[in-house]
């Protein structure tokens, strides 16, 4: 095992150093000296809040306490060749998920014209993007503002530091590893894969490290065949060379993991399953759903219509029937069935506005799709209403059914 | 901490949880005779699954109302009786032999390379368990089509019929059918649904998080059959060892134990298991190992509809070594398979052949789909989710370099491995599913690519580390 060790190691920082040559590979603009530049690093104070409702500097940070009707921008006034500075690091804290993000800049060659990038944020505080990614990012830049739009969270937006970076091994790294590490909260998707980096990353470390063990495997077969190394050892050393970038790879993904149990524990630590349901993000739709079970008897003879606006797998009209259970629900279509597959007695569920339902209260009739039914209103609720289907009237004309 | 326990029947729910376990552990026991006691857990972990599967539908057939007392008094006077004549021998032979058998004995040295993986299992385990106990049900499939099935059998205490929509409306007034969110889920297998019953009918409750427990266990009760299995061919306990952890610590296979609910992670353990079971059988000529693969096959075609297809895929092997035809026909058949589905799949890469809608369309039998046959550009996707996605973290090279060192050692003595065969077959099927049929496009939006590679992740790891046995075995020349 010594002798594996031995030699798995060499090889694979042989194999590292090899990576951090062919760096510029992962990067596409990294031609043309641009990796020379030095940073145009802009302070929080070099910053004015020009959209702001209350703002104050703290140290080199600019804070914006109050937004102005959702939006807050810090603008200054640099200058730069855009062409070699593709990158930039922001140091931003107070975002919240659901807030956007974005970049505007002017040139001296166009100054009349504001151009702007939605930076797809990932985390609260520093964060790398590629402006260079965008056709406009072109010319000396002379004034550059930061956006965010959307709701106030509860922190102030504090800016600490806007730095444009050329692209540097150093910097290429350095911002690889902050998207890496960066948070991704569970998504629906996360049962289906799992991509491990934020949007518009620079590489994937899935990619980055199956790339140097590929390197270290084809070293380790030259190393054991000029070594003579035991086929014992080389097995070891192979399995070293895989296993260490594979626990980097695990300790990046338990790192996620982590970060999701804290923010879990702070929704549903302590609680009951009805609270966790109550701070959810259905909540909405499991009270509803509560007060309609109320109203339907939980008969498997006793049918519900699920009617809403949508086709497919639709979050909101699956979510609401799967909090119905075990109420006995038909969760497809936007109307009224035709006579014989709906039947007096059923109930009918308009969850959201349909344009193709009417309901008159004085007269008590259901109508929708060619079809008439005399109906009884249970319920009324700003997510929808509940009707029960009293007696079958004539159709209004033969019509094609939605 | 006291909220999440007082809501439901503790005991209960430990009952439902650990006594499938222990039944299944005996039925491991008599299916394969005397075993190490990490075979009889990991398989008895999958046993025990299907005992209460099939208790649930004999009961519900029998016209009984469901009620836990009884049927855990059932599988406990069962598991009691299976454990008779063993528990008679371990007694017998406990004065004579030390308490663990052979495989379960580790020394103290083995102990230090032992540790690293108890870290990472505590680390891991812990973040896992509390985000199971502290989410409501997170994962999508399971509230539409899994979960919906449990609630309403454990609400009337029978198994109501389910069937699809048209079949909903088309059913006469008095009938009782329910429909789900999914157009055909009311047609899916039902060990899933049953399995969660069973979790709900001991905690007195269908809406808990402590429901999914079994989903939690369930990587545990893998790694034990994979340590069982490759302690088994000798493998040393360091390189064991990194297998599970190679097991365990994949993203994909931590979610689906994490956010419960899927069928995915419990077909990829039957199937894994199964080809274990006939590796088992191929290496030791122990023929009962073939029984115990069989019953896994029957537990794949219960789990989800493609495990029909990877049940059949386990019965073709035991076939095959019951058979034993001569080895270069099957590594010809295989290298012949191999190649056309690498030609096709090229051939779906061309962009005139990537227009194409359907050459062929293939009418299957019962509730199975109708699959519109032509090649369809899948090789990038794959490149994908196998290497640039982090679904597997190394998985998909480590599997390769070993084969590798396999032929390069050992020669094409190391290709006659039926869990290899076993292998090769579902990622083969998988390849035709998604290369060649209109499932394409669950492939290219990453729906269900990367949750069909979980059934033969398992599989993977073994076949990975089984191929280094021979290399790193303390016997071994050097």
């Amino acid at each position: 095992m010594k002798k594996a060790c031995l030699t798995s190691i060499p090889v694979l920082l042989l194999a590292a150093g090899l990576l951090w040559t062919m760096l510029p590979l992962l990067y596409p603009d990294w031609a043309e000296g641009k990796q020379a530049a030095e940073p145009q690093v802009l302070l929080g104070t070099d910053f004015s809040p020009v959209v702001a409702a209350e703002a104050r500097s703290e140290g080199d940070a600019l804070l914006i306490t109050r937004m102005q009707t959702d939006a807050a921008v810090f603008r200054a006034n640099p200058r730069f060749d855009a062409s070699r500075y593709p990158q930039l690091r922001l140091h931003l804290q107070g975002l919240r998920p659901e807030s956007r993000l974005f970049l505007f800049w002017r040139t001296a060659e166009l100054p009349t014209r504001q151009r702007s990038l939605e930076l797809d944020h990932y985390r609260d505080g520093t964060q790398w993007f590629a402006p260079g990614h965008s056709e406009f990012w072109r010319g000396t830049v002379v004034e550059v503002a930061i956006g965010v739009f959307g709701e106030a969270g509860t922190e102030p937006l504090r800016l600490r530091e806007l730095a444009f970076h050329g692209v540097t091994r150093e910097r290429m790294a350095a911002r690889m590893i902050a998207e890496w590490s960066s948070f991704q909260p569970w998504l629906h998707s996360a049962m289906n894969l799992h991509r491990g980096i934020p949007p518009a990353a620079v590489a994937h470390p899935n990619a980055v490290a199956a790339l140097g063990v590929a390197i270290a495997l084809l070293l380790l077969v030259i190393a054991a065949a000029v070594l003579r190394l035991s086929r014992r050892t080389v097995v070891a050393a192979g399995l070293l060379v895989l296993f260490l970038p594979w626990l980097v790879l695990d300790l990046l993904w338990q790192g996620q993991l982590n970060t999701r149990v804290a923010l879990s524990r702070d929704q549903f630590g302590g609680l009951d399953q009805q609270t966790k349901h109550q701070r959810d993000l259905d909540s909405a739709l499991f009270n509803y759903a509560q007060e309609l079970r109320t109203l339907v008897p939980a008969d498997p003879q006793q049918r519900l219509f699920l009617l809403h606006d949508s086709r497919g797998h639709n979050y909101q009209r699956l979510r609401l029937q799967f909090h119905l259970l075990p109420l006995n629900i038909y969760n497809y279509g936007s109307t009224l069935l035709p006579v014989g597959e709906m039947r007096p007695g059923d109930y009918v569920l308009q969850f959201g506005a349909l344009e193709g339902l009417h309901y008159d209260p004085a007269s008590g009739l259901l109508t929708g799709n060619n079809q008439r039914w005399q109906a009884l209103m249970l319920s009324q609720h700003e997510l929808g209403r509940l009707f029960r289907l009293t007696r079958e009237l004539p159709p209004v004309a033969t019509g094609q059914r939605r | 901490m006291m909220p999440l326990l007082e809501e439901i029947n503790l005991p209960g729910l430990l009952v439902a949880t650990l006594l499938p376990w222990c039944a299944g552990a005996v039925a491991a026991r008599v299916i394969i005779g005397a075993a190490p006691l990490s075979l009889l857990l990991g398989h008895g972990y999958l046993l025990g699954q299907l005992l209460v599967v099939i208790l649930l539908l004999g009961w519900d057939a029998a016209g009984l109302t469901f009620a836990f007392a009884p049927l855990a008094a059932l599988l406990g006077g069962v598991t009691v009786l299976g454990s008779l004549p063993w528990l008679r021998r371990f007694q017998r032979q406990r004065r004579s032999h030390p308490l663990w058998p052979g495989a379960m004995r580790v020394h103290w040295r083995h102990m230090l390379w032992l540790l690293p993986l108890l870290l990472f299992l505590t680390v891991r385990g812990s973040a896992m368990a509390q985000e199971m106990a502290l989410r409501p049900l997170f994962a999508w499939d399971a509230w539409m089509n899994w979960v919906p099935r449990a609630v309403v059998w454990f609400q009337h205490g029978e198994l109501t019929a389910f069937g699809t929509p048209d079949a909903w409306l088309a059913a006469p007034p008095a009938t009782e059918l329910y429909t789900l969110g999914n157009w055909r889920a009311g047609d899916y297998p039902p060990a899933i649904p049953l399995l969660l019953l069973w979790q709900m009918l001991g905690a007195d409750s269908y809406d808990h998080t402590l429901l999914y427990l079994p989903w939690l266990l369930l990587p545990g009760a893998c790694a034990l059959a994979l340590w069982g299995h490759l302690r088994a061919l000798d493998l040393p306990h360091w390189a064991t060892a990194l297998a599970l952890y190679a097991l365990l610590s994949q993203p994909l296979l931590t979610t689906h134990s994490t956010l419960a609910g899927y069928a995915d992670l419990w077909l990829g353990a039957a199937f894994g298991l199964g080809a274990m079971a006939l590796a088992h059988w191929q290496h030791t000529g122990a023929w009962r190992h073939g029984l115990l693969a069989i019953t896994l096959a029957l537990m794949c075609a219960l789990l989800k509809t493609p495990g029909l297809g990877f049940g059949a895929l386990l019965l073709g092997a035991a076939v095959i070594l019951l058979w034993r035809p001569p080895a270069r026909w099957l590594l010809a058949s295989a290298a012949t398979v191999c190649t056309l589905l690498l030609l096709g799949l090229l051939l779906g890469l061309h962009p005139r052949v990537a227009e194409l809608d359907a050459l062929l369309v293939l009418d299957l039998p019962w509730t199975l789909p109708t699959l519109t046959l032509a090649p369809r550009p899948l090789l990038p996707y794959l490149w994908q989710a196998l290497f640039v996605q982090a679904n597997w973290h190394l998985l998909w090279l480590l599997l390769p370099t070993c084969l590798l060192a396999g032929l390069a050692w050992r020669g094409l003595a190391s290709l006659h491995s039926i869990a290899l065969l076993v292998l090769v077959a579902g990622f083969g099927l998988l390849l035709f599913l998604f290369g060649f049929t209109h499932y394409f496009k669950e492939a290219a939006n990453f729906v269900t690519l990367n949750r069909t590679l979980l059934y033969l992740a398992p599989l993977a790891v073994y076949v990975a580390f089984a191929q280094l046995a021979p290399i790193l075995a303390p016997d071994s020349s050097r």
